[in-house]
């Protein structure tokens, strides 16, 4: 049979709790939410929202650290959810990795990072012998700007944030994975550090053929780096498409406020005026809860049905993009 | 590890670099034991009650033995005794507790309840119910009975470190890098977990010492064997107070009180710096 | 005269023994109705530098040489470098937000334990009643609902938390609010409020504001001026839009180069290598490590805060050099 090169999210829904005081409310995290990436056309894909949009939940759906609710997720054609032996799930991360927020809790402050380097390339059995590995590690290490000379011998503190998180992506990059799953992979770096790592799996993608799933809150940089872009508020996938169109002209009124909100470092684009006296947002639980659209508190473009029903996936005549609203129901 | 951890204790902290002079003190005496003249089990061959001198240093009990030899023996003994005891005890928390916090789930919650229900066991009484029912327990037995019982309390505290451990992102690189659960641990949450265990060994030993001082003041334990405890029963049992023969008593309870010291300075140093807020802000771990 | 004048600052932790420098001779003047910006990467030493012009100065940060005067409407004090001298201007002519602080509230008080708490300790010239007018005017004045005060902070969103926060820090109306990374943690919208309310409060109450960020986009759209740090200096301070429509120190063009903006095409570059190691500065001007147009005079020297053009200072050799040869025409 030939090779399904894809990662396929289907309708994927994952419930969580929250205990407030003696009550237990339930919430979803992610609400029937489904995406694909074509692994044979190597592609950034950026995973946008603000805090409590379900974004790292879903990366740690596809990274199978956690199990969906409702919904599958299907890699290169495998039931991720399924795999129980260890040899399928090996398999599995030799292609899936992570890349996440922090790099020195990525790491164990305790131990050398080569340490899991070395883990790496001998538990995924790339490497038999201690010279084989080194040269492995030595090739990954270059593949982020850095040399084994550099990172031997070193302890995690050691290093800055921008050196030990490339360290990190090294440590990914070393079993040859098709897709990267990077959650927040910037937000702790310095402003000058952040495009370095940024071009970097722009590089990645053009000269080693890999996929990246970019989870971020920073629009400027997914608009920077992404081919597309999927926009999620509270657990739903708002809107999905080329990341370009989808920023330059949001459809979505979830889309247009943040771009609206994003304030840009040019003096000629100012956007503070002093506020009228505003309704504060409700809390995050809140909106969860909410019957119908996520965003209807909140949406200036509000219709009676949106507070009703949930909306569906309707497609954008003119462009490829896909928007969750009803504002753009075919009549 | 171990000894870069005693090395910095011992530059930084007076706390530790005392008790450990004093428990080098204590080995010392103990390693004296090995060249006793003396048999610690035979009695009446020295003249007895003679008061501290240059032929006796530490003068005669009641029984015709040499109090200075027959502490060495005690001192070694109540050594040997808590270090058996403690090292059960924490092969048993440290199981228990990395089994219960790794796995979770049901598991977690049933060695929990049992781990609780033997909290709640009164382990002198337990302990003196056994030394009835056996007829003066002897020395290895005994240990080994304080290291099955002295492990409850500390196995939460290794099932806590575990759990946060468990959620640290670099468990889950260590699992993206192939890593079985098994290398995990060793591996990896063993070296997080080596301070906590010390001080809890160190911990659990005064408190199995203390145990056996109790038991063998009531006369529950072997009283051949000469420890801290068996000498003071012995005192007593002789009346040694009442017949001016304070050197007896004084002994055994000065070595007690250095020896508890000695373990409860190194305990309490060790627990500060295993504290990770110092740790993270030295940045050494 | 200025609100606040800091001259010659130098203030140093210290770290096993290594005096690590985080804020190196700084000199900088403070007017009143202005809301300043201080712009830097992590490790520059710009929350530093807030601590000792609140007076937040506790070991392991010692103030190594320098002053900082302030010239508040009523009186003139100088260097209130422990947290318990002049216990009278501390909250009332000068507060402080540190970061992470809307975080720092008592998880298991309501909200209005926190604002008795803040009576007892500063607002004891008035009565309780009168600081309850206060605070509820300055609730309302903030947008918030009264109810808040029976809430738990763990009830309240990260903006009503920071809002909070905001108006315990302005309820005194102090002459300097001193802000560290105020927006760093809320979502954009939230965030759009947030620095709405500070722009709010500076136009009505005619106060000083001084933000630190990392983030150059907050500091463009809510600061009048803007100070650049690097490794402990400042390197540039001009007028916002002076400095980002003509940076002349070569980390403050990097910096802004390396911006992404929705709507950009550019490829863009970062700064190459890391921030220096501040117990282990390299010499000279700390940055020549990582600059391109680095000469020997750099390597040797550190170039001191200069007036360039009107209103628009920078501590660097080139532009120095530039200005001598312009003068020389």
């Amino acid at each position: 049979m030939k090779q399904n090169n894809k990662l396929i999210v289907n309708d994927v829904t994952k419930i969580f709790s929250q205990r407030i005081f003696l009550s237990r409310k339930y919430f979803k995290a992610v609400n029937k939410v489904s995406l694909e990436m074509n692994l044979d056309i190597p592609e950034v894909f950026s995973l946008v929202g603000e805090s409590g949009s379900g974004k790292t939940t879903l990366a740690n759906l596809i990274l199978n650290i956690i199990e969906p609710d409702e919904g599958d997720i299907f890699f290169k054609g495998r039931d991720i959810t399924k795999m129980k032996s260890k040899k399928d799930k090996m398999a599995f991360m030799k292609d899936v990795q992570p890349v996440f927020q922090d790099p020195f809790e990525s790491f164990d402050p305790m131990k050398k990072v080569e340490v899991f380097l070395y883990e790496t390339v001998s538990n995924f059995e790339i490497a038999r012998k201690r010279g084989q590995a080194e040269a492995i590690i030595e090739k990954a290490l270059g593949m982020v700007g850095l040399s084994f000379n550099e990172v031997k011998g070193k302890y995690p503190g050691e290093f800055s944030g921008g050196q030990l998180q490339r360290i990190a992506i090294a440590r990914s990059l070393a079993v040859g994975p098709s897709i990267l799953i990077a959650d927040e992979p910037v937000s702790m770096l310095d402003a000058s550090l952040r495009i370095s790592i940024v071009n970097l799996f722009k590089a990645l993608k053009e000269q080693q053929n890999l996929s990246v799933l970019y989870i971020t809150h920073d629009l400027a940089t997914a608009y920077y780096v992404s081919d597309r872009i999927g926009v999620m508020l509270r657990g739903n996938l708002v809107e999905v498409g080329k990341a370009k169109e989808i920023l330059d002209e949001p459809l979505h009124p979830y889309t247009q406020f943040l771009k609206q909100s994003v304030l840009e470092p040019d003096p000629d684009k100012k956007k503070l005026d002093i506020l009228q006296k505003q309704e504060i947002s409700a809390t995050e639980v809140g909106e969860y809860q909410k019957e119908g659209c996520k965003f209807s508190g909140r949406c200036p473009k509000v219709m009676d049905i949106c507070r009703e029903k949930e909306p569906g996936y309707y497609e954008s005549p003119e462009k490829e993009v896909m928007v969750k609203c009803f504002l753009y129901e075919p009549s | 590890m171990v000894k870069s951890l005693v090395g910095e204790l011992v530059k930084r902290d007076t706390r530790f670099r005392t008790g450990f002079i004093l428990m080098i003190i204590i080995v010392f005496m103990s390693i004296l034991s090995f060249f006793s003249p003396v048999d610690p089990y035979s009695t009446y061959y020295a003249p007895v009650n003679r008061p501290p001198s240059l032929k006796y240093w530490l003068g005669t009990d009641s029984r015709g033995q040499d109090v200075f030899w027959m502490m060495t023996f005690a001192l070694k003994n109540s050594i040997v005794f808590g270090l058996i005891a403690a090292a059960v005890s924490r092969l048993i928390a440290l199981l228990f507790g990395t089994i219960s916090g790794y796995i979770g789930g049901k598991t977690d919650s049933v060695l929990m309840i049992i781990n609780d229900s033997f909290i709640t066991l009164p382990v002198l009484l337990v302990i003196i119910l056994i030394g009835m029912v056996f007829r003066r327990l002897s020395f290895f037995p005994l240990a080994i009975v304080m290291g099955l019982l002295g492990w409850p309390w500390d196995s939460r505290l290794f099932r806590s470190q575990i759990l946060s451990l468990k959620e640290r992102k670099l468990t889950y690189t260590a699992r993206f890098s192939g890593m079985s659960t098994f290398s995990i641990i060793f591996k990896i949450y063993f070296p997080h977990l080596v301070p906590v265990f010390l001080s809890t060994f160190i911990n659990n030993m005064i408190w199995s010492l203390g145990l056996e001082v109790t038991l063998s003041v009531l006369g529950l334990t072997n009283l051949q064997l000469p420890t801290i405890g068996t000498t003071i029963y012995w005192a007593n049992q002789h009346q040694a107070l009442i017949l001016g023969v304070w050197w007896w008593l004084a002994a055994p309870i000065a070595g007690a009180i250095i020896l508890f010291t000695a373990l409860y300075l190194l305990s309490v140093s060790i627990n500060e710096y295993v504290d990770p807020r110092i740790r993270y802000q030295q940045g050494s771990f | 005269m200025s609100l606040v004048e800091i001259s010659n600052l130098s203030a140093h932790y210290l770290q096993r023994g290594k005096k690590v420098r985080a804020v190196d001779e700084i000199n900088l003047q403070i007017e009143s109705d202005e809301i300043l910006g201080i712009a830097g990467e992590s490790g520059c030493g710009k929350s530093t530098l807030l601590k000792t012009i609140y007076g937040y100065v506790e070991p392991p940060l010692y103030v190594e040489k320098g002053e900082v005067g302030y010239n508040f409407s009523n009186f003139s004090v100088n260097n209130i470098f422990s947290l318990s001298s002049l216990s009278s201007i501390k909250w009332k002519k000068i507060s402080y937000i540190t970061q992470g602080s809307m975080n720092a509230l008592n998880p298991v008080q309501k909200v209005h334990r926190f604002f008795l708490d803040l009576w007892k300790a500063h607002g004891q010239n008035l009565s309780l009643k009168g600081f309850e007018e206060l605070l509820r005017n300055r609730l309302s004045y903030l947008g918030l609902p009264e109810e808040v005060l029976e809430r738990y902070p763990h009830q309240l969103s990260g903006g009503m938390k920071q809002r909070i926060v905001i108006a315990a820090s302005s309820l005194f109306n102090p002459e300097v609010i001193l802000a560290d990374e105020p927006t760093s943690a809320l979502d954009v919208g939230v965030q759009l409020e947030v620095l709405g309310l500070f722009m709010k409060i500076q136009k009505e109450s005619k106060n000083t504001i001084i933000i630190v960020s990392h983030d150059m986009s907050v500091l463009v759209n809510l600061c009048s001026r803007v100070a650049v740090m690097y490794a402990g200096n400042i390197v540039e301070v001009a007028d916002t839009r002076a400095l980002f429509k003509n940076p002349l120190h070569p980390y403050t063009k990097l910096l802004i180069e390396s911006l992404p903006k929705i709507g950009g095409g550019k490829e863009l570059k970062g700064i190459p290598g890391a921030p220096p190691n501040l117990a282990f500065p390299p010499s000279g001007c700390k940055f020549h490590p990582r600059c391109p147009f680095s000469s020997a005079l750099c390597i040797e020297e550190n170039p001191i805060l200069a007036e360039v053009c009107e209103n628009h200072q920078v501590a660097c050799h080139l532009s120095l050099r530039n200005e001598e040869v312009e003068a020389e025409q």
